[in-house]
């Protein structure tokens, strides 16, 4: 058979590796930072770097550059080997790559300087989620011209999982980030209220599925046998558990809004496709521990397998207690604690950053042909990591549980034994100071893990295209008068399977979401609920710049604890100008979906200028800027009218009176203030966020 | 029966030197599968085809009274409205969405009837329909209906105090709750802040004990004083409203707010 001699491409992998180290790092230390402003205040000292800010920086920076540099990396070296070729186009990968780097660079200035959409891993304004479509297409098209152009005629099972990871979150961004722009950096979420939450948790659940799963199981499926040099346990169970795993994944979203005002056919979905998820998620761990059978000596010596068998064994623990999250029991206690916070760790911290530390020492020496500068240090490395782990996700636990008794406890009587919900945050400081060592020691991990591969390169000389041969397709299939049937035919039909891919993940898609947007009965529509005013309106603006939702829910559960805690529980008709929903995943303050009208205005103004002046003791941040920074509203009439198009009824006309509505209720809370001794003009940002606290809620009251 | 089979053997599949075994699946793992499915079947037909477990307005309602009898409007999606109503649209009469509302009706019927009977017994009568049907007598007495002779007597003490108490131990008590939850409207020795002076002779809302003591457990909603008949019991709230009244009135603290309201002299 005639053979091919072609090279691999080095050098984009070498790009990614950068990339992924050093956001690694910046992601975890924005994480750390986020940590202490809890127990230490005094930590949160400038507007940019406020908790309600700088947790989305985190949480994107670990995700979509830290996590996502590390599939690209692991991807851009597997592939061109599994389907023994170069890429597609070299042009495409720098775009790709330089790409994907100033979308990180620009989501990190807008984000820090209060652009947010606040829809959780989607906090991004319009224009950058454009061009993340973009960059995701061009990784697609890549993708897909590379899988087209190869000299190895059946797929292997970890490109099956690169080809639904493109297409799923291709459908996932797209569909959520429906947005009405207003201006350059602001916009409104096309859905509303209930709507919103529901597509947003099919987004943010999926995220979790397919840009930190599917990817990191293709990643598994190729470095473990490469590491330990065993074959893969079953390929009946990489089929079974593929197909599984991306068919129902896509239903479980709902399983994020349990006991919540979004119709329990919903929910009920999300809980049981989430229990229906064990086995197929179990199947990637099996798959992955039982290769590893005849392996395990090795496991003791190697820095490499020893973190890919923690980072798996993670993602089966994770994958086992997310089910167990989705249980309505369990998450009537689970749910807005910390316990969440646990949860993803166990997932972030073990599954994605050990298998990407893994991965790592096993590329570095051979694309800079070497051997690993220290191996004991590799391990040092690796129980240092563990170590932080457990530090970080055991107090997370405790936390956890214990606010979610503390705030359901009753005394005798039938009062809250708590009803002062600070006493419950107080209650947690030494826990969350405790995570905070955990997460410094993963970072001390981490450095180590440079200084290492820094070591190893200088040691070594960088290979940047790699030569290897192969015979032509068009030969092997002369050569090979098999004819497959079944799944190994399917694999080497690269455009059917991408479409059986699509059509597994719109099944659950559609049968979740579009009930909601056809059936008139999901959201009970309700006469008193009125559109905000536009003092309100710029008021809730500046609630999501300061990303308030990082830390308060806007949603009631409907539990006794909660309505004798807050009032009367959230109804789904409440919510149906809230473009977008601001339900909080995470209650680090209290609820306020009832704070309207429950202290004076004279309150939320001295608890702004400094919270601990009204609640002493508290953890908030003091957000002074507030009461200093002239209100801008300036694009009130855009507002107005990008509302007004997505269904938020506004009288036709009514941006002519928006500006003169605005002021005249902002001058009688300015009157109001005076009389309580507080003199301010009446165009400042206190006065909006002010009105919107007042209203919020209130649309219900009797009264 | 995995036992029987040949394990470990090589598919003919080389993906850039990785092999691949083509075990068979794990028998515990297929049969937690087909459990799981089992289960969400299961989860489906009881809460929203049988509609036999309570959704989550109906297990709220049970768990702020006991006594709770579920009707067909708060079972709202309890059923697969938006997939089932074009599909079964024609055999709506059978469905069990129907058989409960029919149910509820007969209660609602029984509910009136019992009503009526509550409105005309004497005090003997009532006192045993009270504890038959403490649901029902409950709607009755929100309806402002009278209570049985005796029960009526024995609460309305229980709820008020005609004189403040100045018991120390008791005022000592309330002064700590003060400084908890009130001083900071009301300012550390209650001269006012946010909310209004406590130690001048100026009253918004009533100078007696009665009042003092309403404005602590309903609030001022409208001026942003908290209803706190949730926070403190009943006891609790006696002993602020008297610490108010004993210990504040009168104390002339420093930087006091001016005066609200009319003046009340005893």
């Amino acid at each position: 058979m005639e053979v091919e001699k072609f090279r691999y491409d080095n050098q984009i992998v070498r790009l990614f590796f950068f990339a992924t180290v050093f956001w690694g790092i910046i992601g975890f230390i924005a994480g750390l930072t986020a940590a202490l402003e809890l127990p230490f205040p005094w930590v949160n000292f400038s507007a940019a770097t406020t908790f309600g800010r700088l947790r989305p920086v985190h949480t994107n920076a670990v995700i979509f550059a830290f996590v996502g540099n590390g599939i690209f990396l692991g991807y851009y070296y597997s592939i061109q080997r599994l389907l023994k070729t170069r890429n597609y186009s070299d042009l495409l990968s720098r775009i790709h790559f330089w790409g994907w780097q100033l979308i990180i660079v620009a989501a990190a200035i807008t984000l820090f300087a209060g652009f947010t959409t606040s829809k959780e891993y989607a906090e991004l304004e319009w224009p950058i989620d454009i061009a993340i479509a973009v960059i995701w297409v061009v990784w697609g098209w890549n993708m897909i011209g590379t899988i087209l152009r190869r000299r190895e005629r059946h797929m292997y099972v970890a490109i099956w999982f690169y080809i639904s990871t493109f297409v799923t979150v291709a459908v996932l961004h797209i569909v959520n980030s429906f947005e009405i722009p207003v201006t350059f950096m602001k916009s409104y979420s096309l859905y509303a209220g209930v709507q919103d939450a529901l597509v947003q948790w099919w987004y943010g659940h999926n995220a979790v599925a397919f840009f930190l799963t599917t990817p990191y199981l293709g990643l598994m499926y190729y470095f473990v046998p490469k590491a330990a040099n065993r074959p893969i346990y079953s390929y009946k169970l990489s089929i079974i558990h593929f197909w599984a795993l991306i068919f129902i994944y896509i239903w479980a979203g709902p399983h994020h809004l349990l006991y919540s005002a979004t119709p329990e056919w919903a929910q009920s979905l999300g809980t049981v496709f989430s229990i229906m998820l064990i086995a197929p998620s179990w199947g990637g761990m099996l798959n992955g521990l039982l290769t590893l059978r005849g392996a395990w000596d090795t496991v003791r010596k190697d820095p490499v397998l020893k973190f890919l068998v923690v980072a798996i064994t993670a993602y089966g623990m994770a994958t086992f207690e997310g089910p167990m999250l989705s249980i309505k029991g369990v998450n009537a206690l689970s749910h807005f604690t910390d316990w969440t916070i646990a949860h993803v760790h166990v997932g972030a911290l073990g599954w994605n950053g050990f298998l990407t530390f893994g991965m790592i020492y096993w590329v570095v020496p051979r694309l800079w042909k070497t051997k690993l500068y220290s191996i004991k240090l590799a391990n040092w490395h690796f129980w240092i990591g563990t170590l932080g782990i457990l530090f970080y996700v055991i107090p997370m636990y405790w936390s956890g549980i214990t606010q979610g008794l503390m705030w359901k406890q009753f005394t005798p009587d039938g009062l809250l034994q708590y009803p002062n919900f600070l006493e419950t945050v107080l209650q947690l400081i030494p826990m969350h100071i405790m995570r905070a060592i955990g997460g410094t020691l993963y970072i001390i991990g981490a450095v180590m893990m440079i200084y290492n591969l820094f070591k190893t390169a200088r040691a070594g000389s960088f290979m940047a295209d790699e030569e290897a041969e192969a015979p032509p397709l068009r030969a092997q299939i002369e050569h090979d008068d098999k004819t497959y049937w079944g799944h190994r035919w399917l694999e080497s039909r690269p455009i059917r399977f991408t479409i059986l891919a699509v059509v597994a993940i719109l099944i659950g898609s559609a049968i979740g979401n579009l009930p909601m947007f056809v059936v008139e009965s999901n959201i009970p529509t309700i006469a008193s609920v009125k559109p905000y005013t536009p003092l309100e309106l710029e008021g809730r603006d500046i609630y999501i710049r300061e990303g308030c939702v990082g830390c308060h829910s806007q949603l009631i559960r409907p539990f006794r604890n909660e309505t004798e805690r807050y009032g009367t529980y959230s109804k789904a008709g409440e919510y149906v100008y809230d473009h977008p929903f601001l339900w909080g995943s995470k209650r680090t303050g209290p609820d306020l979906w009832r704070v309207g009208r429950k202290y004076p205005d004279a309150w939320h103004y001295n608890h702004m200028y400094d919270p601990t002046s009204m609640s002493p003791g508290s953890i908030m941040p003091p957000y002074p800027w507030h009461i200093e920074n002239d209100l801008d509203y300036s694009n009130i009439e855009a507002k107005i009218s990008a509302l007004r198009s997505i269904g938020v009824p506004y009288p036709e006309g009514y941006e002519q009176q928006a500006r003169a509505d605005l002021r005249k209720q902002a001058e009688g809370i300015a009157q109001g203030l005076d009389a309580a001794g507080i003199r301010t003009a009446w165009n400042k940002e206190i006065i909006a966020l002010t009105a919107y606290l007042q209203r919020l809620g209130t649309d219900i009251r009797a009264d | 029966m995995a036992k029987n089979e040949p394990r470990d053997e090589l598919l003919n599949h080389d993906f850039d030197g990785i092999q691949e075994y083509d075990n068979q699946l794990p028998g515990w793992w297929k049969n937690l599968f087909y459990l799981t499915i089992v289960f969400a079947v299961i989860y489906l037909l009881y809460f929203h085809v049988f509609s036999v477990g309570d959704l989550q307005k109906v297990s709220y309602l049970k768990d702020i009274d006991p006594d709770y009898v579920p009707s067909p409007q708060d079972q709202e999606g309890a059923v697969f409205d938006a997939y089932r109503a074009p599909v079964y649209a024609a055999s709506e009469q059978r469905t069990p969405f129907d058989r409960a509302q029919a149910n509820a009706e007969a209660y609602e019927r029984f509910e009136q009837n019992m009503l009526e009977a509550m409105r005309n017994a004497d005090a003997a009568q009532l006192a045993r329909l009270q504890e038959d049907f403490p649901a029902i007598f409950e709607a009755y007495t929100a309806q402002g209906g009278r209570l049985p002779a005796g029960v009526a007597a024995a609460e309305a003490e229980a709820a008020t105090i005609s004189e403040p108490i100045t018991d120390a131990a008791i005022l000592a008590g309330a002064k700590d709750l003060f400084g908890q939850h009130c001083a900071t409207c009301h300012g550390d020795a209650g001269q006012g802040g946010i909310g209004p002076n406590l130690t001048d002779e100026y009253w918004l809302h009533g100078a007696k004990i009665a009042n003092v003591v309403r404005v602590i457990q309903k609030g001022i909603p409208a001026k942003g004083m908290i209803a706190w008949e949730k926070t403190l019991s009943p006891d609790e709230i006696n002993a602020m409203a008297s610490f108010v009244l004993v210990e504040l009135q009168g104390s002339n603290p420093p930087n006091p707010k001016a005066p609200e309201g009319d003046k009340v002299s005893e």
